[in-house]
């Protein structure tokens, strides 16, 4: 058996993630390199000659600037993973750092497909437009590495199985934002003020804690309902969720800037990145290299 | 120098960044962590550099290793420690 296969997902492991929306533990770093990787990650991010944004408080996109994170969005074993779940051809549209001190509360449950961005209270638009009808599990995934301990006490992330056959929440509409109310649970937001059926609450017996050690990642729908627990440990928690589509998926079409968590960004440095197969769509503004040149590593066809 | 020397030396060169410009000397000196003087893990890089700058006119980098133990003031101290060895260690031909 080739070394593509083995680190593939068996047909098993991928009639699980249909069923259940989530995929995980994988190993990609031992457990005492991934803090070291991250600790290379920082340096990137203060020796950036070309950052894509000033905002400290909005963390997206850093794998555009920072070559660790370049090569980590490209980790084979990653990307083989996610073509066993959508095909060959497989885009990078998105980063974004979630750190979590000692003491941080949990986030609340949530589920997002199309991550509708709001220009105004009345005006929105999809993040993602799905073009075309797909035959593969999925068109969008969500690769999440610790980078430290993620396990319970440090607040690992819950799912709540088989959740991405429904809508339990409607991401079409506006939230409150308001970090000093508790019930804002999600990065200040309230997100329970989307759900569909107000009286629904995921049942406590079906939730699934997924704990991580450090260098571990779990893949995922958005789709999939999923929170994550408080940190009650004195450590703190760092994670790095890296996003994924099919370049047949229009990214941020309608979008020229981001606002959220108190602060925005403009998308003028936003492009894709191709960490498998090709673009044969031409939808979407693509970087070969990153914003300080390095070149983007790919995961060929022939698995290296 | 030991540990303590390192400390007051952490003190002094704070004080000339933009990061130490609201904190005292005795402040500095008397904390524990680098969070009670309200700076962030990448400004906590920043300084580093700052100080490699000042002190080895560059000439040395920033190891990864180093970046978990910039949390507490002891663990700073120590490494601006291996910094000035790793300055003062001769050029190898």
């Amino acid at each position: 058996m080739s070394d593509t296969v083995i680190r593939g997902l068996t047909a098993e492991q991928v009639e699980s993630f249909k069923e259940n929306g989530f995929l995980g533990p994988f190993d990609l770093y031992a457990e005492d390199e991934a803090p070291l990787v991250w600790s290379q990650a920082m340096i990137d991010m203060v020796t950036s000659e070309n950052k894509p944004h000033d905002s400290t408080i909005i963390n997206y996109d850093r794998h555009l600037d920072c070559d660790t994170l370049s090569r980590h969005i490209a980790q084979p074993a990653i990307v083989h993973k996610l073509r066993s779940l959508m095909d060959d051809d497989i885009m990078c549209w998105k980063t974004h750092i979630f750190e979590k001190e000692p003491g941080d509360s949990g986030t609340g449950w949530h589920q997002v497909e199309a991550f509708t961005v709001f220009e105004s209270e009345d005006v929105s638009y999809p993040s993602l437009r799905y073009t075309e009808e797909s035959t593969a599990a999925t068109q969008e995934l969500t690769v999440w590495t610790a980078f430290s301990s993620a396990d319970k006490e440090h607040g690992c992330l819950r799912f709540l199985p088989g959740s991405h056959k429904q809508w339990y929440y409607d991401e079409t509409k506006p939230m409150s934002y308001n970090v000093e109310n508790k019930s804002h649970d999600f990065f200040g937001y309230d997100y329970a003020e989307l759900k569909l059926d107000k009286n629904w609450d995921p049942n406590e017996q079906e939730i699934v804690d997924m704990e991580l050690k450090a260098g571990q990642f779990v893949i995922f729908l958005a789709k999939c309902v999923h929170g994550s627990n408080p940190n009650i440990s004195g450590d703190k928690r760092v994670g790095l969720a890296s996003r994924y589509v099919s370049p047949s998926v229009r990214v941020y079409e309608h979008i020229n800037r981001l606002s959220g968590f108190g602060d925005a960004i403009d998308l003028d440095y936003h492009g894709g990145v191709m960490v498998s197969g090709e673009d044969k769509y031409g939808y979407n503004r693509m970087h070969e290299n990153n914003l300080n040149g390095f070149p983007f590593p790919k995961v060929e066809s022939n698995g290296r | 120098m030991d540990a303590d020397d390192y400390r007051h030396k952490f003190a002094e060169f704070l004080s000339t960044q933009p990061a130490g410009a609201d904190l005292t000397y005795e402040q500095i000196v008397g904390a524990q962590s680098r969070q009670e003087l309200g700076i962030s893990s990448l400004t906590m890089i920043v300084l580093l550099m700052n100080y490699i700058k000042k002190y080895t006119n560059g000439g040395v980098a920033v190891r990864p290793e180093w970046v978990p133990r910039l949390n507490d003031i002891d663990g700073i101290a120590s490494v601006l420690r291996e910094i000035d060895a790793s300055a003062a260690e001769p050029a190898r031909s």
